[in-house]
C-alpha cells in the first residue's frame, strides 16, 4: 500500500514537472500540444496503399536521411506500374483520331493538351513551322514504335531519325523489372531550411508508382519531339521504366472527412501528398515554397500543383529517405 | 535600294520567327536573374496569374506557384505587363487591353 502511494507521487510530481516546463507528450503520429489540442502528422502509412501496390509487406530498419539523420525507415517495395489503371494510350496514331487514342502533353507553361490528330496537325503553329509529325500522304503519325526507335528517342541527344516523332515506349522494352525500393522514414524529419528537388525521383504513389521531377520539356521540344504522357501524367523511358510527372487526379485516391484533398502519395521526406484541391474545388491561401502547410488533422503536408505546371511539389520539407535498388 | 533592303531584313524577320519554335518557358523566364526563394510571378498563356518562389530543379531555377491560380482580364494583363514586374507568356504577346470606350 505504502508502495503504491509512493509510486503515485512520482507519477504526480513528474507530471507537474512535465507541465510546468510547458512540453508537449506524443504518441504514435500524434502531439498533444499545449493548449490541448492534437496534431495527427501525415506520415507514411502502408495501410494507405493499394492491395498490389506494395510488393512485400514494408519492415523497418536503421537508415540515414539525406541530412545525416540516423533514425527509422521503412523499407518500401512498389512494382513501378499502376495498380489501378492500365498504362497508355501515348500517340494517337493517325492525323484523325481522337482525344480517346491518344494521351496528354504539358511543357510547363500551365496548359495541358490532349494529344489526338488536330493536336498532332496543328503543332507547326504551336512550335514553329519546323514541326511535322506525320505523313501528310497517308495521315499517319511519326511514332516510336519499335525498341530500337524508343531508345533513339527518349534520351538527351534524340538520333535525326527519330526528331518529329511522337515518343512512347513500352515496358516490354526494360530489360529488368521497374520494381524499385525505398527507404522513407517513419517519423519525418523536418529541415530548417528546404533541400532542393534534384533530378532524382521525389515520391511514391498509392498505386506503385514512381513521382519523378519535371519533365525535360525543353530538351524533349528541342528534338521536335513530344514525349507524350498518358492520360494518368505519366510515361515510359527504357531506364526508368513507367513513372508519372504530374497529378491528374488518377493517383489522387484516399479520400479524406473533412473536405480536404485526396491524399496521392508520399515524397520521400515521409510527408503526405494531397491533391491540389480541396473537394470545393479550391486551393490553399497558405503553402510555403515547397507547396506545404500544416493542419490540425494531419500536420505537415503537401499540395500536388496542377499538371500544366509540370511538377507536384516545390522542395523538400524535411530530410530525404533514399533509393535502394 | 533601301526598300530592297527593308523588305529583305523584312523576310528575314518572318523566316527566322518561324523557325526559331515556340516552347513557352515563362516559368523559367520567371526566374532569371534571381536567386533561390525569390518571389517570382507569370502570367500563362491561358491568363492565369502565377505567384510563387523560386526554386532550383537540377540547373534550373523554376517559379513554383503557391498561391491559387488567379484569372485575369486583359486589362489586368495590360496593368502586370506596364508594371514590369511579373513575366508574360510569350503566346500573349498579341493581346492588348480592351479599348476604354473612347
Amino acid at each position: 500500500m505504502q508502495k503504491n502511494s509512493t509510486i503515485l507521487l512520482v507519477l504526480f510530481i513528474s507530471s507537474m514537472v512535465l507541465s510546468a516546463c510547458g512540453g508537449s507528450s506524443q504518441t504514435d503520429n500524434e502531439t498533444i500540444n499545449e493548449d490541448n489540442t492534437t496534431t495527427v502528422q501525415s506520415t507514411f502509412n502502408p495501410d494507405n496503399f493499394h492491395v498490389g501496390a506494395l510488393l512485400q509487406t514494408p519492415t523497418t530498419e536503421s537508415c540515414t536521411l539525406s541530412g545525416g539523420t540516423v533514425t527509422t525507415c521503412y523499407r518500401v517495395t512498389i512494382p513501378g506500374e499502376p495498380v489501378t489503371n492500365e498504362i497508355g494510350p501515348f500517340c494517337p496514331p493517325t492525323i484523325y483520331s481522337d482525344a480517346s487514342e491518344g494521351g496528354i502533353w504539358f511543357d510547363g507553361s500551365g496548359e495541358v493538351y490532349d494529344i489526338d490528330g488536330e493536336f498532332i496537325l496543328n503543332l507547326d503553329t504551336l512550335y514553329g513551322s519546323d514541326w511535322q509529325l506525320y505523313d501528310p500522304d497517308t495521315g499517319l503519325v511519326n511514332v516510336t514504335d519499335t525498341q530500337a526507335a524508343c531508345e533513339g528517342a527518349a534520351r538527351p541527344n534524340v538520333a535525326e531519325e527519330y526528331q518529329n516523332h511522337c515518343v512512347e515506349c513500352s515496358l516490354s522494352y526494360l530489360e529488368s523489372a521497374v520494381e524499385q525500393t525505398y527507404l522513407i522514414p517513419v517519423e519525418p524529419v523536418a529541415l530548417a531550411n528546404p533541400n532542393s528537388i534534384g533530378g532524382d525521383n521525389l515520391g511514391i504513389t498509392l498505386n506503385g508508382v514512381v513521382l519523378a521531377p519535371p519533365a525535360p520539356v525543353s530538351a524533349i521540344l528541342a528534338a521536335n519531339t513530344i514525349a507524350a504522357f498518358d492520360d494518368c501524367g505519366g510515361h515510359i523511358n527504357p531506364f526508368e521504366g513507367y513513372h508519372y510527372h504530374a497529378s491528374t487526379g488518377c493517383t489522387e485516391t484516399l479520400l479524406q472527412s473533412d473536405n480536404h484533398a485526396s491524399l496521392l502519395g508520399y515524397a520521400l521526406d515521409g510527408y503526405g501528398i494531397y491533391g491540389m484541391r480541396n473537394l470545393a474545388g479550391e486551393e490553399d491561401y497558405d503553402l510555403d515554397e515547397c507547396r506545404g502547410h500544416s493542419d490540425e488533422s494531419r500536420g505537415y503536408h503537401y499540395h500536388s500543383a496542377s499538371a500544366g505546371e509540370n511538377m507536384f511539389i516545390g522542395c523538400f520539407h524535411g530530410e530525404q529517405g533514399s533509393l535502394v535498388h | 535600294m533601301y526598300k530592297i533592303i527593308m523588305l529583305s531584313l523584312g523576310l528575314l524577320s518572318l523566316t527566322s520567327i518561324a523557325h526559331q519554335g515556340h516552347v513557352d518557358d515563362t516559368a523559367l523566364q520567371a526566374c532569371v536573374d534571381k536567386t533561390k526563394s525569390q518571389s517570382c510571378g507569370y502570367v500563362s498563356s491561358s491568363l492565369q496569374l502565377h505567384l510563387g518562389s523560386c526554386q532550383q530543379f537540377k540547373e534550373h531555377l523554376i517559379c513554383v506557384r503557391n498561391k491559387p491560380f488567379e484569372s485575369i482580364t486583359d486589362r489586368k494583363l495590360a496593368e502586370l505587363r506596364a508594371a514590369g514586374e511579373i513575366t508574360i507568356s510569350d503566346r500573349l504577346s498579341k493581346r492588348h487591353a480592351p479599348h476604354d470606350g473612347h
